[in-house]
């Protein structure tokens, strides 16, 4: 048996401004750009599971991601994936609309997963409408561990569901 | 005059898993976000007018300020600079090197909490992490060697007199040397 596996890890904004019209065209073109690559395994730099989810969020209401117990579904069958460490993370909000808020945070939720928002452990970050989370450990510190686990998304709408998406790299076993 | 302008915010991860068993058995998985956003000129919803990149260096164990009401940006030898009344993109870019045997230890921390950052944070810009009207707005996230650390936001987030800034903080004790994050910022101003 073999297994083979790429990758790419990304995040970038660029920019083109133009000005015409005054006797000289100016143009300014910026970008900062992330990409990190890793390979199968289970070292630095390297990940051995891979897991893509979709689902909405009902409104007012919450889900809870444990990242020792996360299920995929293979050909109709499912299994659980726990990750020891996680080395790349990213919540997309699908919403559009201006309330359309995900909160994802570890406040107020049982054994909260520490290391990604710094050194408090509590607190959170707002996802806007057709916004992102993301977060890149190529060196993979991130451990999920027994009591510390849990990252919650939270939908800040009280009228609709919102939905998302996440991507989740790591290694288990 | 005329002016234009085209932004492009994308964020993603994108796997390709491969198993061969034996002779005649293979599975693969491919999966993508392909989170991208389009945005224009102008100050409306998903239009923006300013724009900067910037780099910021920190010594080991201190912090730095960003402040939205104040950047200066230079062009072609003048400096301006611009007062946002609302940032739309965000990115923050740690520069560490993946090659450095230290790279592991360094690990950034934006934040508008002054509690751990040891300095004053004058004008926190609290809703980017406020969970909810009542709760904790501080926040703080990481961000690892290479990491980013970003913020898409087409209705943007509003720049005011009391909530203007975010710390970066190099949370590290074991390195004492001088480092630096990129920062790129699109929003509007003048209105």
């Amino acid at each position: 048996m073999s297994i083979t596996s790429s990758v790419i890890l990304s995040s970038q904004i660029d920019y083109e401004v133009t000005e015409t019209g005054t006797g000289q065209d100016i143009t300014e073109d910026q970008s900062i750009s992330v990409s990190i690559n890793m390979s199968f395994g289970t070292g630095t730099g390297q990940c051995n599971a891979f897991i893509k989810q979709t689902g909405n969020i009902p409104e007012d209401d919450s889900i809870l991601l444990d990242f020792e117990n996360i299920t995929k579904n293979v050909f109709d069958k499912s299994y659980s994936l726990n990750f020891s460490n996680v080395k790349g993370f990213i919540v997309e909000n699908l919403g559009t609309g201006i309330d359309d808020y995900i909160s994802i945070d570890v406040q107020s939720i049982p054994s909260t997963l520490t290391g990604l928002f710094g050194d408090s452990n509590s607190g959170g970050y707002m996802i806007p409408p057709e916004g992102s989370f993301v977060f890149f450990d190529y060196f993979g510190d991130l451990k999920p561990a027994s009591l510390h686990q849990n990252l919650q998304l939270l939908n800040l709408n009280v009228n609709d569901p919102v939905g998302y998406k996440y991507t989740i790299v790591g290694v288990t076993g | 005059m005329t002016t234009s302008a085209e932004v492009i915010l994308s964020s993603d991860i994108n796997y390709s898993v491969s198993e061969i068993r034996g002779n005649n058995t293979r599975r693969s998985e491919s999966e993508s976000i392909g989170h991208s956003l389009n945005w224009s000129f102008g100050t409306g919803v998903g239009q923006v007018n300013a724009f900067a990149k910037f780099s910021i260096s920190v010594d080991g164990d201190e912090g730095a300020e960003i402040i939205f009401t104040g950047i200066n940006k230079t062009y072609l030898g003048n400096t301006t600079n611009l007062n946002f009344n609302n940032i739309k993109g965000l990115i923050i870019k740690s520069t560490t090197e993946l090659t450095n045997v230290e790279a592991n230890l360094v690990k950034w921390i934006v934040t508008t909490d002054s509690s751990v950052v040891g300095f004053t944070i004058h004008n926190p810009l609290t809703q980017m992490f406020q969970r909810g009207v009542g709760t904790d707005s501080q926040g703080q996230v990481v961000i690892k060697p290479q990491g980013a650390f970003t913020y898409f936001n087409k209705f943007g987030l509003d720049i005011t007199s009391s909530g203007n800034s975010l710390a970066v903080y190099l949370d590290s004790t074991d390195v004492s040397d001088q480092h630096t994050v990129d920062v790129l910022v699109v929003g509007v101003t003048g209105i």
